[in-house]
């Protein structure tokens, strides 16, 4: 029983955290409006509302980006369409709470939508996954791609979710406390998988596929496994992208944002858990650092941000700020 | 029936013919040899006894059970066990997290076990240290266990592999010419840690080397293999006057 | 994108008054190639490279960051809101009975791809150039072990990729007279899945799988649905990789164990 109260020991720790944070958001205010499970916290005056978005935004691009850690970092599948289970998982809580749990009390609103989404991206994961993940490198990485793209394209012509138009008015449940609880929940998740006999496996396919199938190691079962986890965390990181911004387009998940998502993964270090924290928190920070910059030219200078990072690391550091390393508290030993 | 039977197995791609009708069969705890020039096809054979090529004709049985069309991975879990002529280590992770790799197969803990590190996710990956380190011990190279397996020098890499395999817990293992590159002092060490662990685990071994002297010393029953067929088969002493065995390696005069 | 730009500008700014007229077609033309060529060269000297010697991935996703990069980098510089391509050609409609009317434009652009083709085509089977591009594509080392100058090849590979894309840009602009910085990205994508659908390293491989998509898009487009148009392109890329990856007319290689 002692392991089984360590791990629920962490998450009751980090709970805690995210109760202090909202209290705290909320100028100190004890009222129900303001902890994790009723309202989205208040912000009276302590951050500017700007500033908490860009936090909780923070929290769902690590999450996205630890998710694509697991996929492209660790089993060394190189693929370009996350957008697209990012997408399914959005619109699927969306759909969830705004159709069918409209009046529910938030924390119902939360779990089901989020479970839902992750479920529903993880079977898709599922499907695409079993026909794909026999592809190698390059090709993969196409295939991917066409996925995202027919996922996206599929969607904006439901016109159930608002099609061309975009889906409005959904439920805004999301702060920053719940933000940072389910983000650190995921990297602890991803690092525990990543420390065990399935990492090891992933690891292995990696280096050297031949290899690991002749050590007894399955590699479609164990890349469908990644794929499929990878998804389910997409989708669920999609959920609370949707349930925080309160309105959905189909523009948000284009090919480009899979590519947003692999930069942080490069930015930071292809093969560390870290490296995904750090490429996140870069390229969620800087583009807003520049906004001045952004304001004055009037374009969005976002992607070229991105674009330029990603080539300069590239050509400067190929192997990431971080490379392989690990920060103390996420490596294995 | 014999533990390994291996029965008019051919190999063809397109025109040409790797194996030709190539019959053998390993009796159970023996160590055999596998000889030729190069080119003869004997990685080609470890290929297809490991299911990277299925045979074009013939079977190849484990135990009365056929192997042909199996998965590599699939016969990697009814242990055969093997390593690699161009070694393939996974040189990223530790030493010991290599030899580590092999036990996945029979680790029984669940997703769910690994998430919440239940007591059965600890005990197990206990477990599988241990006995790693114990093959590590085996092959001298214990002490090296945290290093990057990259890192290694060439010899101990060898060593590696062997231990890597060792973690299938095999019945037959596969040693694709184990003591190439490696200076006579380690041959002579290699051939002796061969020697005892084929003893110790009264496992079979199947061994592909160009070194002779490794060869004749320790291989109880030795195979010559010539442009994809079997020429010939016995002892040492047999296989060393044998004509057709001379011809292959020195010509004929 | 860059072709029409150029091409755009050099209109623009550099011959205002040109009728159109075939002249005046093919400067702009020689003028879009020679700006995509001297931006392509750029490009390979900074970006590519430097990496030569990289796995692959690395190259893949450094090539999308450029390619973004370009896109958005022209957004700054040209602005992000779409632009008039002035006719270079003067137009007429050719009516072929039967209720198919063609337009003089859509010809010169099938006869001028076609000739560009064939140059290519040439160029990278029957000249001793295009012997030393195929030898590289093989395998660089080797290429530089017999002597061929990869450096100069891979220059010069890039001058004529690029300003066959910039060539391409032009008649974009003429097919479609509104462009703006993001034209390229769809198109670029569906250039590789044609390349793809006929086989990489094929150049009639690519031409037929161009052909084929386009065609096809345009019946879906007419038939089904014009929303789900683009969605036909990726589901042809995703049954080409998952049935028959080397393409219609590519061959496998087989990997030594």
């Amino acid at each position: 029983m002692k392991k089984i109260n360590s791990t629920l020991l962490l998450i009751l720790m980090f709970l805690g955290g995210a109760l202090i944070i909202n209290f705290v958001m909320s100028g100190f205010s004890v009222s129900p409006g303001s902890l994790l499970w009723m309202k989205p916290g208040r912000f009276d005056g302590l951050i500017s509302p700007y500033y908490y978005s860009i936090l909780i935004i923070l929290g769902i691009n690590i999450i996205l980006s630890v998710s694509l850690a697991l996929l492209n970092g660790f089993t060394g599948l190189f693929t370009m369409g996350h957008a697209g289970f990012m997408a399914i998982g959005a619109y699927t809580s969306a759909s969830v709470v705004t159709f069918l749990l409209p009046n529910a009390p938030f924390v119902i609103q939360l779990f089901c939508g989020s479970l839902a989404a992750g479920a529903f991206s993880a079977l898709v994961g599922f499907f695409i996954g079993t026909s794909c993940l026999r592809l190698n490198g390059d090709y993969l990485g196409m295939v991917t791609l066409g996925f995202g793209e027919i996922i996206r394209i599929v969607l904006l012509n439901i016109d159930a979710v608002g099609g061309a138009r975009g889906m409005t008015d959904i439920p805004v449940y999301m702060n920053l406390g719940s933000v940072f609880l389910l983000t650190i929940i995921t990297i602890l998740v991803i690092k525990r998988i990543r420390d065990g006999r399935l990492g090891r496996a992933m690891l292995a396919i990696k280096e050297n596929e031949m290899a690991a199938n002749m050590m007894g190691i399955n590699p479609l079962s164990i890349k469908v496994r990644a794929f499929v986890i990878s998804s389910f965390i997409a989708g669920v990181a999609g959920s609370f992208f949707a349930h925080s911004e309160g309105y959905l387009s189909t523009q948000t998940f284009t090919f480009t944002k899979s590519f947003e998502v692999i930069a942080m993964n490069v930015v930071g270090g292809l093969g560390s858990l870290s490296g995904a924290i750090v490429g996140a928190g870069i390229l969620t920070v800087l583009p807003e650092g520049l906004r001045k910059l952004q304001d004055l030219t009037g374009i969005d200078i976002r992607m070229i941000i991105y674009a330029l990072t990603m080539v300069l690391i590239m050509i400067l550091r190929p192997q990431g700020l971080m490379g392989n390393k690990e920060w103390k508290w996420l490596s294995s030993k | 029936m014999a533990f390994l039977e291996v029965e008019n197995m051919s190999l063809e791609f397109g025109g040409v013919k790797a194996c030709q009708n190539v019959n053998f069969s390993l009796e159970p705890g023996i160590l055999y040899g596998l000889i030729g020039p190069n080119g003869a096809g004997k990685s080609t054979i470890f290929n297809v006894l490991t299911g990277i090529y299925a045979p074009t004709r013939g079977d190849v049985r484990l135990g009365g059970e056929s192997l042909v069309g199996k998965k590599p991975f699939e016969i990697a879990q009814k242990g055969i066990g093997r390593t690699f002529q161009n070694i393939r280590l996974f040189k990223e992770l530790t030493v010991l997290e290599n030899v580590m790799t092999s036990f996945y197969s029979s680790s029984h803990t669940t997703l769910a076990d690994m998430v919440f590190q239940t007591k059965k996710f600890s005990s197990e990956e206990d477990e599988i240290r241990v006995k790693s380190l114990e093959l590590l011990d085996v092959m001298g190279i214990k002490d090296l266990s945290d290093v990057p397996a990259g890192g290694l020098p060439y010899g101990k890499q060898r060593k590696l592999e062997i231990a890597r395999a060792l973690g299938l817990n095999p019945k037959l293992l596969l040693l694709d010419e184990p003591a190439a590159g490696l200076n006579p002092a380690e041959t002579r060490e290699l051939t002796n840690l061969i020697r005892d662990i084929q003893k110790a685990r009264n496992i079979t071994v199947l061994l592909i080397e160009h070194d002779m002297g490794l060869v004749m010393n320790i291989c109880e029953k030795i195979y010559v293999l010539v442009q994809g067929q079997l020429v010939c088969e016995g002892v040492a002493d047999v296989i060393q006057n044998d004509k057709r065995v001379i011809e292959a390696y020195l010509g004929v005069d | 994108m860059l072709g029409s730009f150029v091409g755009l500008y050099f209109i623009r700014y550099g011959i205002p008054n040109a009728e159109p007229s075939f002249l005046t077609a093919i400067m702009v033309i020689i003028v879009a190639m020679a700006g995509s060529a001297l931006i392509g060269v750029i490009i390979e000297k900074f970006a590519y490279r430097p990496l030569r010697k990289s796995p692959r991935i690395n190259i893949l996703i450094t090539a999308i960051g450029v390619s973004l990069l370009l896109e958005y980098g022209g957004q700054l510089v040209f602005g992000a809101s779409p632009q008039f391509f002035p006719d270079i050609l003067p137009r007429k409609n050719i009516d072929l009975g039967g209720n198919i009317i063609l337009d003089s434009n859509q010809i010169t652009i099938f006869v001028i791809s076609f000739v560009l083709m064939q140059l290519l085509q040439f160029m990278v089977f029957k000249t001793q150039f295009g012997r030393a591009m195929r030898a590289i594509s093989h395998s660089l080392e080797t290429a530089n072990l017999i002597g061929i100058n990869v450096n100069k090849v891979i220059f010069i590979t890039f001058i004529i990729g690029s300003s066959l894309a910039g060539a391409a840009g032009v008649l974009y602009g003429v097919a479609y007279p509104k462009i703006d910085p993001l034209l390229g990205v769809l198109p670029g994508l569906k250039a590789f899945i044609a390349a793809v659908l006929g086989g990489i390293g094929n150049i009639t491989g690519a031409v037929i799988g161009a052909l084929i998509l386009g065609l096809s898009e345009t019946y879906v487009a007419g038939y089904i649905s014009s929303t789900y148009r683009d969605a036909l392109a990726f589901v042809i890329l995703i049954l080409v990789l998952l049935l028959r990856p080397a393409g219609l007319l590519g061959s496998k290689k087989i990997e030594k164990v």
